[in-house]
């Protein structure tokens, strides 16, 4: 069990309001896990920050440490894009950009400087077959992504996120706008990708963290209140408010 | 209040699994007197009571099978309804066992097996204290009371194996009470599984508290 990612207390402050409370937590490499908690805890809040997303936010103040694969990214010398090509992140709603499917996988390899068509051929039919979604549209690359459905265009932003290569994939509620089958897709290929990446997720979705993390972590203002492996977490909570929350009698 | 329904709902999986507990204790109670008196028409009553108390199973499995469905319970949720789910065969088969000995009491003629073999009595106390004793300790959820009911089934395992010598001396002396004597054995047969039952209802508590069953962790 290697950590992929340590944050080290961890403190965020927007203006004054304290976001992060001293939050200790190693993600560990080639596994879920997920961040539960009512809205408002702090858990998009810190999963912003494992790829400095937070950054952008006016106002913001980070104390401590995260590293990823023991250096800190909050080291002045970090390139960011360096960064989040090696952390990528999938949003709530599907974001695809207004152009073709190819384009949309392509869009990242270009910008980091790959321009051969053979080679980006190869890495748009890899990050969709590894999205789970180039069968269903391997005939139509070149039309516009926005024709796609809800589910196949959160597929396509995995498969964006993929053709980066990232090491950590950083999922938003990736499928709260999604229906279930669709949902059951993306929690299948999270399953798989995992071999190959360190997958951390927001969810709101009891039952999501507990079919698909290997490790959850319950969030409550601010606080990271238990984090332990998904099967302790739902069976045996340690900590009252964790089953409160989980058992639905708060959040 | 969140969740209304829900708890509404596990309340009444609750108050219906204790009831059935206490037609159960009343079962046992009966037998042992009807038992004790050779009382026929009591053990008649025990064998049409039975009924109830097999009702109240498929009541208690139905709740637990609903809230399973519609709830999806978690956490100490899903450790209450599975506990119902297990704790309500025990209940069921000491309700079985009493109508079991009823069955036979119903039957007899001539020899009284509550006087004739002496460690019969002692292993009806028994294993009455170890019934009202589990059922006691899961409703109060009380761990301590519930270890002590487990560390009885050795004396009540032991009480049969005196029963089973008494038996052998009694055919030995006059093998034409061969009948009488089956039926003896099968009382304290009875008698020793009622015991076994207290017992797994004492580890099913212990699971409800802690997730695991003699060390063994399940959930």
């Amino acid at each position: 069990m290697s950590a992929k990612i340590s944050s080290k207390n961890l403190n965020l402050h927007y203006g004054e309001k304290h976001a992060l409370k001293d939050v200790n937590l190693d993600i560990v490499e080639n596994k879920i896990t997920a961040f539960i908690g009512p809205s408002g805890c702090g858990k998009s809040t810190f999963l912003k920050t494992l790829n400095r997303m937070n950054d952008y936010v006016n106002n913001v103040k980070i104390d401590g440490e995260i590293t990823l694969d023991g250096e800190n990214i909050y080291d002045p010398r970090v390139d960011t894009t360096v960064l989040r090509k090696k952390v990528g992140m999938v949003f709530q709603q599907p974001n695809p950009f207004p152009m073709s499917i190819y384009d949309n996988v392509a869009y990242g390899p270009r910008i980091h400087g790959i321009k051969n068509k053979k080679k980006l051929d190869e890495i748009v039919e890899r990050s969709l077959k590894a999205a789970a979604l180039y069968d269903e549209v391997s005939d139509r690359l070149h039309t516009s992504a926005l024709g796609l459905s809800g589910g196949q265009q959160q597929r396509l932003c995995i498969a964006r996120c993929l053709a980066v290569e990232p090491e950590v994939i950083l999922l938003d509620e990736p499928t709260s706008a999604l229906d279930p089958i669709s949902t059951l897709k993306i929690e299948e290929l999270l399953m798989e990708l995992k071999d190959k990446y360190t997958i951390a997720i927001v969810t709101h979705n009891m039952q999501q963290a507990s079919r698909i993390a290997d490790y959850t972590a319950f969030f409550l203002v601010g606080e990271m209140v238990e984090y332990g492996e998904t099967k302790d977490i739902f069976s045996m909570p340690k900590d009252k408010r964790t089953e409160d929350y989980i058992t639905g009698r708060f959040g | 209040m969140m969740r209304k329904l829900f708890d509404e709902e596990l309340e009444k999986l609750n108050v219906d699994l204790t009831k059935m507990g206490h037609l159960v204790e009343l079962a046992i109670e009966n037998m042992i007197d009807a038992f004790k008196h050779q009382d026929k028409t009591l053990a008649k009553e025990i064998i049409t009571n039975d009924r109830l108390i097999n009702d109240m199973e498929r009541t208690v499995e139905s709740r637990a099978f609903n809230l399973i469905l519609r709830q999806q319970p978690i956490a100490s949720d899903l450790r209450n309804v599975t506990t119902a789910l297990k704790i309500v065969t025990d209940l069921e088969r000491i309700g079985d066992q009493a109508a079991d000995i009823a069955e036979i009491i119903m039957n007899f003629e001539g020899e009284h097996a509550y006087r004739t073999v002496e460690h019969i009595p002692t292993m009806a106390k028994k294993a009455k204290i170890m019934v009202h004793e589990a059922i006691d300790s899961f409703i109060k959820k009380d761990l301590s009371t519930a270890r002590l009911v487990k560390s009885m089934d050795d004396e009540i395992d032991a009480l049969f194996e005196e029963v089973k010598q008494e038996v052998i001396e009694i055919l030995k002396e006059n093998s034409e009470k061969i009948d009488y004597c089956i039926d003896f054995l099968m009382i304290a047969k009875y008698l020793e599984r009622v015991g076994d039952h207290a017992v797994n209802i004492c580890e099913w508590l212990e699971f409800n508290q802690t997730g695991a069953v003699n060390d063994h962790r399940l959930i």
